[in-house]
């Protein structure tokens, strides 16, 4: 990788000071599983790494009556132990208990699990001049894109975006505190994610002097599961992801939340999946007919079709398992 | 005189801890990648990032001014055509490998890209003339070889039954954890030590010596430990030359290991092979005929990516086979464990389930029905021999393997399984040699007075265990216990030795080494005798003790062995081919073996996730030396065909001509999570001497597999490897999924 | 820095330091900037960050419990930095990408991957490496149990295996076997070695009792 200076600062003023408003010559360091990596490959080739290990106000997990905070800084494998995070979001739990393996979860931070770059195999190839490298093409349209999006519409770049907390964090509703040179916003995890087609852009909507402070989680009370299906049960990627959330009234689900991970550029909302489970039972047949529902909208590439059938059984798992049914996959 | 294992064994074919286990286990071992020598640098090379252009241009002049760069070494020049990505162009070496890499990138090179071809269906359609000229034509596609058994046509229209498939599994690659590469160090006296990952200790130091136009105890090649070879690392290849070549441009030792994604795209491949077969059989399952007509890609090179004249694979059927070999432009395929056979096992194991389902038979009775016959020439003239017992051998392995398995219980029909997660159960067949080779083998002991025994051999031990069995066999012989035995291992002057390739390392290096304690006995025996007042020929060795038969009397080991005074008991024993089909060395080591695994799998029909949750494999290798590391081969080969069976595959880009997943995220290699449980039974025959058994355990799990997919399904998912999409692409085809 | 005090991160959750900081009580999002700093340790945001290289800079880490100090570019991991500037190679760098495992070593006794780290945010913290599971001749039980069983072949993936075991077992005495595979999750075996592994693990699980106290400490 090319060489470059390292900071250490202290508090989230200075490292913010040392961002720059481009993107591509400082580089915020967390667990550093994803960054480098991209400069291993020369993707990333930043004078300046601003280290975020010394900053105290990103670690640390704290739960009120109305929701939780997690701070941007808390590893994968601290939310996936956490009392509170198992007890109020199991589907949270589960989904950074799967992330990568122990090593990963004990390094890959919140924050870096939303910001990361994408995994396209064209994008992470120094020689492959694609769009977000400046380039004038997508290589994975007419390529390679068994892993790729299937909800293409309108997209010049058919990456995945790669976070598997962000589809939980969505369906449950979850706000992100972001710190950057003019101060503080909030932004809302469903608004949070972009799909970028340029050198200029990233697969998050944080300006390149921002950061990631805190997720806020409410503790509404919804059922929630995430359910993945992956190819390897070790170490992999998923191939799809649903998670869902919904207030469970007297048998009747309420406030229905269904998000896709891993199928298209940003996590997909399906809205109309949630609409068909609206007010109705969770049984065999209402969630099936939304995991039908939520592959609508679905123009997949030539390789990967297959995709449109996981997520159809994947939401149907999800809501089940959410509903406290019987796991009958599992034998 | 004639040489014999001993008929009482203690050691032999007991269960002894490997030796350098605790070494391996807290890091301690040092393997080429960890050597640090003094003042030394570290080399990168660059490779060309088109998968077919010519070099228009070539300037190191920046590169050479980077900081800490010493060398430059050239492979291509300006005008050389390159024919994959990642073909070596320049070699540079530089203070740390940070400097190395940043120099590397320094390099102005300038290339006239040319047009290419990486995916062998492409070929079929059209020879776009895209790589080396071979007899002065650059066609992708060579001449088919084609051959037909004389009774074919009878019996293919005599079958009553004929059922065709296609099949396939493609290019792969070894991912060796520990790439290749090598520590070159030149000394003041013009003498070359490599320290090598190499499964070749002393080929690697002869091609050295031969490029540099060296005698060959000029060269010295050091492997102690080396981190997986399974066939890619036979010799130095280009970087290890080029590592020497910049040590002695550099005048300062030079490491030069290959990064992961030159390890998958330059550091070997098994090819591929796709073929359309058909087979015909009579009602009651007896196959009448066999037809393949298959291809698969070497890559750049020329070889056949199936063992021609074993098709049909184990099993004697009628034929007609054809194999079309189509050149891409990607790295050439090397030999991995068991070349070839896993292909033919492919094209032939899956179509039998396939006949099987149609005829309404269980398949284990197919094949009964079916095996080659013990032959009756064998049987007279090397009753030991493979073709001799062939019959008998698989019988027997079927036997065991169905009652491990409980396949009498658990098998049903194809597809007749309740539930949305379906179970099945499959099995396939395989075949090996695993002889001595022909060229000498020679291992050395040494016992000194203090009792002390050392075992020097050039040969490598790649995680075989062959050191340990080095050990075991000497201190069978001498009495003692394993880790009693010294062991000088992995370095080229410690005699003649051979790659371990084959399966031929422990059927030519045991006996070596039995020839050796004995002889060093013999004569050690000789010079004590008459300090201990006893006659050569009457002394023998028992646990840790010298008794003379004749009067009874005992000393033990330390105390016998002090006799010797200032003088040493030391002999090199020796073993080939020649050397094993002697007959007064009958069954000392021999060839060919059999194989038979059982797969079971359970197969989400809702996802198309399959997971394989028991294998069970019968194997024999004649004499079983070390049963502990013999039964951890079998299980490692059977992992290595799970991979093959449910994850490997090397995906290249059409339109970049690159791989896409060089590296170990993509190109996915299984965890302990997704382990079946292991079931190993190794089938001893001790009558039939040492044979290696490195490679064949690897050759029929991904068919077993995949037959037991079959068996779950209803349906064949005919291409390795098995992922959601292939099982819910073929349940598609089925109809309607689950 | 090591003289701040230690979080009880994943229990006792945020300081009152950051309460102020992250409150629901609080008046707007802009209190997280603006909150006034109340602690002395704090370096108000004035102050530069001190710049660490790109020159070659000095760096002591704590290896095995001895003090190991090397001179490198602030690009270098902590596994190059070990292997290639300290000569610690029992971890080993096989994918380099953290897709592997053969780099682990343990981090204030997490498994972390050494080659997604850079050497530098191992300063101050406790690197263990495989090597620190032998003591004059005498294995720890996990290593020992991998010699028993034959849980090596080419041992190349060997000491990451090792190190992720020794940790998962540190972490839980009492972990079940299911638990220990998950452990190994991110450490892969190309040889083949996970059914010895197996019977290790099950072994050094029959075996709970005490099995955090033979570990030697260090």
């Amino acid at each position: 990788m090319k060489n470059f200076t390292y900071y250490r600062p202290l508090t989230a003023e200075q490292a913010v000071a040392l961002l720059d408003d481009k993107w591509g010559t400082a580089e915020l360091l967390a667990g550093g599983t994803d960054l480098l990596d991209l400069q291993k490959e020369y993707i990333a080739q930043p004078d300046k790494i601003v280290s975020l290990r010394d900053v105290r106000s990103l670690s640390g997990i704290r739960a009120t009556p109305q929701n939780l905070t997690i701070a941007a800084g808390t590893t994968l494998a601290e939310i996936a132990a956490h009392r509170d995070v198992r007890r109020l979001f199991p589907a949270l739990a589960a989904a950074a208990g799967d992330i990568g393996g122990p090593q990963i979860r004990n390094m890959g931070t919140l924050g870096g699990n939303l910001c990361q770059r994408n995994r396209c195999w064209y994008f992470r190839d120094e020689h492959t001049p694609c769009l977000l490298k400046g380039g004038d093409k997508c290589f994975a349209i007419d390529g390679e894109n068994r892993y790729h999006a299937i909800f293409t519409q309108g997209h010049k770049c058919v990456i995945v975006n790669p976070s598997t907390l962000a589809p939980v964090l969505i369906a449950l509703g979850a706000q992100a505190d972001v710190f950057g040179p003019k101060g503080s916003r909030k932004i809302s995890l469903a608004e949070f994610f972009h799909a970028p087609s340029s050198a200029s852009e990233r697969e998050h909507v944080l300006a390149p002097n921002e950061m990631v402070m805190a997720v806020t989680v409410p503790a509404a009370g919804a059922k929630n599961a995430s359910y993945e299906v992956r190819h390897k049960q070790s170490y992999d990627w998923p191939l799809v992801q649903a998670a869902v959330a919904f207030q469970y009234d007297n048998q009747r689900a309420k406030n229905v939340r269904i998000v896709l991970g891993h199928v298209a550029p940003v996590p997909h909302v399906a809205a109309v999946a949630a609409k068909v489970l609206e007010g109705k039972e969770v049984t065999e047949a209402t969630a099936s007919a939304a995991g039908e529902a939520a592959t609508e909208g679905a123009m997949p590439l030539s390789q990967n079709a297959y995709k449109v059938k996981l997520v159809a059984v994947a939401v149907k798992r999800a809501l089940l398992t959410a509903a406290g049914h019987k796991k009958y996959w599992e034998v | 005189m004639a040489t014999s294992w001993p008929k009482k064994r203690r050691l032999i074919g007991s269960k002894i801890q490997r030796l350098d286990g605790p070494a391996k286990a807290t890091g301690k071992a040092k393997y080429s990648y960890d050597i640090n020598r003094k003042g030394m640098l570290h080399a990168v090379l660059l490779r060309s990032p088109y998968a077919h252009a010519k070099i228009k241009s070539l300037d190191t002049n920046d590169a050479e001014k980077m900081p800490g760069v010493k060398a430059i070494h050239p492979i291509k020049n300006v005008g050389d055509e390159l024919f994959w990505a990642g073909e070596e162009i320049l070699g540079l070496a530089a203070d740390t490998e940070e400097h190395a890499l940043d120099a590397v990138r320094a390099v102005k090179i300038e290339y006239e890209v040319l047009p290419h071809l990486v995916k062998e269906e492409d070929a079929l359609k059209n020879d776009p003339q895209t790589v080396s000229p071979v007899g002065g034509k650059r066609t992708n596609v060579l001449a088919a070889k084609e051959a037909t058994s004389e009774g074919f046509e009878k019996g293919m229209a005599d079958a009553a039954m004929i059922v065709e498939g296609s099949y396939g599994v493609p290019t792969i690659c070894h991912q060796c954890l520990e790439a290749h590469g090598l520590v070159a160090e030149w000394n003041a006296d013009g003498e070359l030590t490599v320290w090598a990952s190499t499964q070749a200790v002393t080929a690697t130091a002869a091609i050295l010596a031969q490029h540099f136009r060296l005698p060959a105890n000029k060269v010295k090649c050091i492997t102690h430990y080396m981190g997986g070879g399974f066939g890619s690392k036979f010799g130095p290849d280009i970087q290890g030359i080029v590592a020497a070549e910049l040590a002695r441009k550099a005048q300062a030792p030079v490491k030069l290991m290959l990064d992961r994604a030159s390890e998958i795209t330059a550091g070997g491949s098994r090819p591929s092979a796709y073929g359309k077969v058909k087979i015909g059989a009579t009602k009651d399952g007896k196959v009448t005929a066999y037809e393949v007509d298959c291809y698969g890609t070497p890559g750049v090179g020329l070889s056949d990516t199936v063992t021609f004249n074993a098709l049909p694979y184990v099993y004697p059927f009628e034929y007609k086979r054809k194999h079309t070999r189509i050149r891409t432009n990607t790295q050439l395929q090397r030999a991995m464990r068991a070349p070839n056979h896993p292909q033919n096992c492919a094209l032939t194991e899956f179509i039998l389930d396939d006949l099987a389902a149609k005829l309404e038979m269980d398949p284990m009775q197919l094949r009964l029905k079916n095996l080659p016959q013990n032959d009756a020439n064998a049987i007279q003239n090397a009753p030991h021999s493979l073709p001799a017992l062939r019959h008998t051998i698989y019988t027997r392995e079927i036997e065991i393997a169905a009652a491990l398995s409980k396949w009498k219980e658990k098998w049903h029909p194809p597809g007749k399984s309740p539930g949305i997660v379906k179970h099945g159960i499959g099995m396939a067949l395989h075949t090996w040699a695993g002889q001595a080779v022909p060229q000498r083998n020679e291992c050395t002991v040494i016992i000194r007075a203090d009792g002390s025994v050392t075992a020097r051999t050039s040969t490598q031990d790649l995680g075989t265990g062959q050191r340990t069995v080095t050990a075991l066999v000497t201190a069978e012989i001498l009495g003692l216990e394993p880790e009693q035995i010294a062991l000088e291992f992995g370095e080229s002057p410690n005699g003649a030795s051979s790659g371990s390739g084959g399966s031929t390392t422990i059927p030519s290096q045991a006996p070596a080494t039995l020839r050796a304690a004995t002889a060093a006995r013999d004569e050690l025996f000789a010079k004590i005798a008459p300090k201990l007042q006893a006659k050569a020929e009457d002394l023998v060795l028992e646990r840790g003790k010298v008794v003379d038969r004749a009067s009874g009397k005992s000393w033990d080991w330390k105390k016998a062995c002090a006799a010797l005074g200032e003088e040493k008991a030391q002999a090199t024993g020796f073993w080939t081919a020649a050397e094993s089909n002697k007959p007064e060395n009958k069954d000392v080591s021999s060839s060919g073996v059999g194989g038979v695994q059982i797969a079971e799998v359970l197969v989400d029909t809702e996802t198309g996730v399959v997971r394989c949750t028991q294998i069970v494999a019968v194997q024999d290798c004649g004499m079983v030396v070390n049963r502990l590391t013999c039964e951890s081969q079998v299980a490692g080969g059977v992992i290595m065909g799970l991979n093959y069976a449910l994850f490997e595959e090397r995906i290249m880009d059409r339109a970049t001509g690159r791989q896409v997943n060089p590296d170990m995220e993509f190109y996915k290699l299984g965890g302990i999570e997704d382990m079946p449980k292991i079931l190993v039974h190794l089938h001893d025959m001790p009558e039939r001497g040492v044979i290696g058994v490195g490679e064949p355990p690897v050759i029929s799990t991904h068919a077993a597999i995949g037959n037991a997919i079959f068996n779950a399904l209803g349906v064949r998912v005919p291409h390795t490897p098995f992922t959601p999409e292939r099982v819910l692409a073929a349940l598609a085809a089925k109809g309607g999924g689950q | 820095m090591s003289d701040l005090p230690e979080y009880d991160h994943a229990e006792a959750g945020l300081s009152r330091r950051d309460f102020l900081r992250t409150s629901g009580a609080a008046a707007t999002a802009a209190a997280l900037a603006e909150a006034p700093l109340t602690h002395a340790e704090e370096a108000p945001a004035k102050i530069a960050t001190k710049a660490i290289g790109p020159q070659p800079v000095q760096l002591t880490l704590d290896v095995n419990g001895a003090a190991m100090t090397t001179t490198i570019e602030p690009r270098v991991t902590l596994l190059d930095a070990l292997r290639n500037y300290l000569d610690v190679t029992g971890c080993k760098r096989v994918c380099d990408r953290g897709t592997c495992g053969a780099c682990t070593v343990m981090l204030d006794g997490k498994p972390v991957y050494s080659c997604t780290l850079l050497a530098l945010e191992a300063e101050g913290k406790k690197i263990r490496t495989a090597e620190s599971l032998i003591d004059g001749g005498k294995l720890d039980a996990v290593p020992a149990a991998f010699v028993k069983h034959d849980a090596q072949q080419c041992g190349f993936c060997t000491p990451g295996f090792v190190v992720a075991m020794r940790a998962a077992f540190d972490q839980n005495p009492n972990a079940t076997p299911a638990e220990i595979e998950e452990a190994l999750s991110g450490n892969i075996c190309r040889c083949g070695t996970y059914q010895q592994m197996r019977d290790a693990i099950a072994a050094l699980c029959k075996n709970q009792p005490g099995l955090g106290a033979r570990r030697k400490e260090g």
